[in-house]
């Protein structure tokens, strides 16, 4: 079985993500979810997109944190997504919404 | 097989085995994960009941998309229907003077006999100017101090003044003081009768701990006082006249219970359990009256269900958020709680007057110029139009930053359409409009308080959802 790409050093993590599958909205976005536990810094080597963090406490666990990165990256994503498909709508209920008040 | 349909603007968070997703409406619905995946990669089938569900609830349409674009932009509209109505609640602190020694005064009241903390005449005046300047149809005045009733002479004064202007706006005017009740008496309760207002007070719990949380200048038992003045209020306004807050702190998070039944004691059909706004006294002595954010919400959690239980016994007790926010969960109808909107209701859904004449965006704005810092001050009324104070640069960056759906975090967040921004809060927290929700006490609160709620509601008990109804409705729950 595949294993993440992370490497874990005493408070620090390192997390690599393909830029091919996911975008750097999606990776932000996770990313933000953690800064009350972590500090972090994103970097994009080639199609590789690294998420450094590291621990505000030190008895935070930086598997877990790794595991949930991942499935919150995946969820991001999945906004960023389908969001492309209603957009136009989204825009267009908006703009209807308020027709009436900006006549 | 792929098929046809198209997914409309939704959000969504997985709890546990189940996603649960709302729309920009607020309609909302729970799938397992497999009925996500295959919803979101357009493989539902189109007799599924998923389909189905997920068209109802309009997260897909599958045809007649522009009358479904049609009915969202309704819904939105009514949801957003304070927007249209702009500052309704003016707030208007006629005296910073208080005979209260509450020890979590957020306001940082004066000494009793500092008259130069009253709002003068000429300053009153100018403030139903500016009152009545806004568009607004509907206009409440609520009086707040310090302890208001110590400048009544300036309350009548604006009352009348307002009513005066209002033969000729016909706007629908309503009045309320919000006061420790222990000052009032016959001779003002008689004035206040011929006049429409309402009475706000404060209550926060049985006799040992309001007094604890709320002593007065000259004794420490106020309770005996307001329990005593509200029945007199009663006499005089009608028993749906006064209305309680209450306000926790570390004295009293671990008694809910018996705040709870000293409101049904005292007659109220009505408690909203708060807690504590770190402005500021409250902020100043943290250290002994705050808790930490998370036992609040364990509170309020076993809070609500005694106050359920008490309902289920036949006796109507709504609880006041619970109710706000379960009418935006399953009503489509807009609700007038300043800290629950988008853009944030400061200023555009109300707006506070100082002693002064000074005008913030909100009362917590002007809880934080009380402590010296008055970036919330919007202008002055005494020496700024209308205009400049409503529709100022700043009030504009303000509403800009406040737009909860373009917010990090919140513009992803599952709980949106029930939730608001709180630029204050966020600036008096973290020292940001913006704020940064993982950080965020407000957040974690509304979050979990809202999930709890979703979390009864798919309980399917039919005697909590009547008793939900019954709040919203105001109606007796029927055992």
């Amino acid at each position: 079985m595949k294993e993440i790409n992370k490497k874990i050093e005493g408070n620090k993590l390192l997390l690599k993500v393909s830029a091919n599958i996911y975008e750097k909205e999606a990776v932000l976005n996770a990313s933000y979810k953690f800064t009350n536990k972590c500090y972090l810094n994103i970097e994009q080597i080639n199609t590789s997109i690294e998420v450094f963090f590291q621990s505000k406490d030190e008895n935070t666990d930086l598997n877990e944190i790794s595991l949930e990165f991942c499935n919150e990256l995946i969820d991001q994503q999945i906004r960023i997504n389908t969001s492309k498909e209603y957009k136009i709508i989204r825009e267009e209920l908006v703009k209807k919404a308020f027709n009436t008040i900006s006549k | 097989m792929i098929m046809s349909y198209q997914i409309l603007p939704f959000r969504f968070e997985k709890i546990g085995e189940s996603v649960f997703l709302s729309n920009e409406v607020g309609e909302y619905l729970y799938l397992t994960k497999n009925q996500f995946e295959e919803f979101i990669n357009h493989k539902l089938h189109p007799n599924a009941n998923t389909f189905n569900n997920l068209k109802s609830k309009q997260i897909i349409a599958d045809n007649n998309i522009n009358d479904v674009i049609e009915m969202l932009a309704t819904k939105f509209r009514t949801k957003k229907n304070f927007l249209a109505e702009f500052t309704s609640l003016h707030m208007v602190v006629v005296s910073l003077r208080c005979n209260s020694n509450c020890v979590y005064c957020q306001v940082s009241k004066r000494e009793k006999l500092a008259s130069n903390y009253d709002m003068t005449r000429e300053t009153a005046k100018n403030v139903v100017e500016k009152i009545f300047e806004s568009p607004s149809q509907n206009i409440k005045i609520e009086f707040q101090g310090g302890e208001p009733l110590l400048n009544f002479g300036v309350i009548k004064y604006i009352i009348e003044k307002a009513e005066w202007k209002n033969l000729f706006k016909k706007k629908n005017l309503e009045f309320v003081i919000c006061t420790n009740l222990t000052l009032i008496n016959e001779k003002m309760l008689k004035w206040l009768k011929g006049h429409k207002v309402y009475i706000s007070t404060s209550i926060d719990g049985p006799k040992e701990l309001h007094n604890r949380n709320r002593p007065l200048h000259d004794t420490k038992n106020s309770y005996d006082i307001v329990a005593k003045k509200i029945e007199l209020t009663r006499e005089f306004l009608g028993r749906d006249s006064v209305s309680a807050l209450m306000t926790t702190t570390s004295f009293t998070i671990n008694h809910f219970k018996n705040i709870i039944d000293q409101y049904v004691e005292l007659g109220f059909d009505n408690i909203f359990l708060r807690s504590l706004n770190p402005y500021g006294f409250a902020k100043r002595d943290k250290h002994k009256l705050a808790y930490p954010m998370e036992k609040f919400i364990e509170s309020y959690k076993q809070g609500l269900d005694y106050i359920i239980e008490i309902n289920k016994k036949g006796k109507f007790l709504a609880e006041g958020f619970a109710t706000i926010l379960l009418t935006r969960i399953l009503t489509p109808f807009s609700t007038g709680f300043v800290d629950l909107q988008s853009p944030a209701g400061i200023a555009i859904a109300g707006a506070i007057y100082d002693y002064d004449g000074d005008v913030y965006v909100s009362d917590e704005g002007r809880m934080l110029a009380s402590t010296g810092d008055k970036y919330f001050k919007m202008g002055n009324v005494n020496t700024n139009s209308y205009q400049e104070i409503f529709n100022s640069k700043f009030l504009h960056k303000l509403m800009e930053k406040s737009v909860a759906e373009s917010l990090p975090e919140c513009a992803t967040c599952a709980y949106l359409s029930y939730c608001g921004a709180d630029p204050v809060r966020n600036y008096n927290e973290q020292g940001d409009i913006i704020g940064n929700r993982t950080k965020s006490e407000i957040c974690l609160k509304n979050k979990s308080i809202i999930k709890h709620l979703l979390f009864l509601l798919r309980k399917n008990d039919k005697d909590i959802d009547r008793i939900f109804w019954s709040w919203i409705t105001h109606t007796v729950f029927e055992v």
